[in-house]
């Protein structure tokens, strides 16, 4: 979960928590992802523990996550909004649980609020759902005059972006890489110039999101690059939508709501690799990836033995959970061996117990891997970075289904040529 | 494009749009056979359910509507390509799935039945 959206969260749940809104009613939490994770964990800090997660996929199901336990949002259906609209059930208000079950409140912190909230009431729930994060301003359920005023200014201020690029960059073929994920943008840039081969494109102009976007662009070299926040980007990809700009693609597997090819996960395989090669360009099976370049030189400030380290990176800001104890026993094991281990650091992360941090720059990481010896790393865009680095690479994913498909997420997003370990508790 | 907001925004409102299940919306930029295909298709998922066609301009004029913002979760856009960016299309030219899996599996596949 990205800092700014858990700080938005944190930010509404302590309104909440201080304006006493969750006593005596049942909580429950729509989504089992990364941020309902984390909305569950600042949710158990404070001592208020959610009824449960409900989830549509049926794999999730029946699992748990601390101790909370996911269960079908059908199950809504045995409870009931507000108490004081249950006249009939005033004379039972000394008894808790049933207080509970008939005063509940539903939080939804992912980004397909709208969706969740629509089944919700068409399950008949009458209660409060809550959305405690704005993931997505492509959604809203109403045709109200505040909406379509809302959502028309939005798509002009999105026009008028397009218009700007437009005027900078006339005949340029557009890329819009909408989503901020450093793996997504590694295998867009990947399969892009096999795309631009195929159409003959030959000057583009790539639209991102942030400067971290930008480094793993500048791994492929020199381009043209226009830099937005997360709002102009989804103005521009609306407007890109609504005037129906040619010369332009937006290339990513999942974001558009008008786009859906990634309901083909519903019956159908495709890795996340492949979904940039096929669904997203259009290439054919024979589409080579192009391998980036502009790796930089590993400086080796901090003296790491070279062939006999470790560098180990468990952050990912998408990733459920993984055991508590699990980085520690791998770090145990491989100092037990002689290896010296680092934990790969940005910001305020701290390094795992037993491990020296280490901060290098991204267009240093291959170097830097492959200087260490090996990598250990749960998945993240980081691994999708260094996927061409000539070393030991180990790839930790969580034992979870990838969003709403049958399909677990070691086998969506699986590197080949990486040894894999997958975690459960 | 303000009036031309209002004027999609009554199609919906004076065909009681929101009263129905589903809205499937059928474009003439796709073949007739797949057009044809894709109602079967539709009217078999949908069984008991309050459910409505729309072809023609006012198909359009929704789709229009729908490029500004998801207004709703009931409307089921019966195009391949449209709207603009959708890429459905990919996937039948790669080879990968063919137009009744892109039919049943994606284009009604990812809706509620419920």
């Amino acid at each position: 979960m990205e800092l700014r959206h858990k700080e938005e969260m944190i930010n509404l749940l302590d309104t909440y928590i201080e304006a006493r809104i969750f006593d005596n009613r049942a909580i429950f939490l729509f989504g089992h992802c990364n941020a309902t994770e984390e909305m569950a964990d600042y949710l158990l800090t404070h001592e208020i523990i959610p009824t449960a997660i409900f989830d549509n996929n049926i794999s999730k199901q029946k699992t748990n996550y601390r101790e909370i336990p996911i269960i079908a949002p059908e199950s809504i259906q045995n409870y009931h909004g507000n108490v004081h609209s249950q006249h009939s059930l005033n004379m039972h208000l000394h008894n808790d649980s049933l207080l509970r079950k008939n005063n509940s409140i539903v939080l939804i912190a992912t980004r397909f609020f709208s969706e969740m909230k629509a089944q919700l009431r068409r399950l008949g729930y009458d209660g409060e759902i809550i959305q405690v994060v704005e993931y997505n301003s492509f959604t809203e359920y109403s045709l109200s005059g505040k909406t379509l005023l809302d959502k028309k200014e939005r798509v002009l201020r999105g026009t008028q972006i397009l218009e700007q690029i437009r005027i900078k960059y006339p005949v340029h073929h557009i890329v819009v890489l909408p989503h901020d994920a450093l793996g997504d943008i590694y295998w867009a840039m990947s399969y892009m110039q096999a795309y631009c081969d195929k159409h003959l494109i030959n000057d583009v102009c790539i639209v991102i999101v942030g400067k971290r976007c930008r480094q793993v662009i500048e791994l492929f070299g020199e381009h043209s690059i226009i830099v937005l926040d997360h709002k102009a980007m989804n103005e521009l990809v609306q407007a890109i939508i609504f005037t129906c700009e040619e010369n332009c693609i937006i290339a990513h597997h999942d974001y558009l709501y008008t786009d859906l090819i990634i309901q083909y996960l519903n019956k159908h395989f495709l890795s996340f690799i492949d979904y940039y090669r096929y669904a997203v360009y259009g290439l054919n099976k024979d589409a080579r990836a192009t391998e980036p370049t502009n790796f930089a030189p590993f400086d080796n400030k901090v003296q790491i033995p070279k062939g006999k380290s470790v560098i180990v990176s468990p952050y990912a800001k998408s990733v459920v959970e993984l055991p508590s104890g699990f980085w520690e026993n791998i770090v145990e094991t491989y100092v037990h061996q002689g290896y010296h281990v680092y934990t790969n650091v940005a910001g305020n992360e701290p390094p795992i117990y037993g491990t020296k941090q280490l901060y290098v720059p991204l267009a240093q990481m291959k170097a830097a891997v492959e200087y260490a010896g090996a990598f250990i790393g749960i998945r993240s865009g980081l691994c999708d970075v260094i996927c061409t680095a000539n070393c030991r690479k180990i790839v930790v994913f969580p034992d979870c289904y990838y969003s709403t498909t049958p399909y677990k997420v070691d086998e969506f997003f699986a590197l080949p040529g990486w040894e894999k370990i997958i975690t459960s508790e | 494009m303000e009036l031309q907001i209002e004027q999609w925004k009554a199609i919906w409102q004076d065909n009681s749009l929101d009263d129905m299940d589903y809205i499937l919306l059928i474009l003439h930029n796709e073949n007739h056979d797949f057009n044809n295909r894709l109602c079967m298709a539709f009217n078999a998922k949908v069984g008991n359910k309050r459910k409505v066609i729309i072809e023609g301009q006012e198909a359009y004029d929704l789709l229009a509507l729908y490029t500004i913002y998801a207004f709703t979760d009931k409307l089921i856009i019966g195009s391949l390509s449209l709207p603009h960016g959708r890429k459905l299309n990919n996937l039948l030219q790669c080879g990968i799935a063919t137009e009744d899996e892109l039919i049943n599996d994606i284009i009604l596949g990812g809706v509620k039945w419920n």
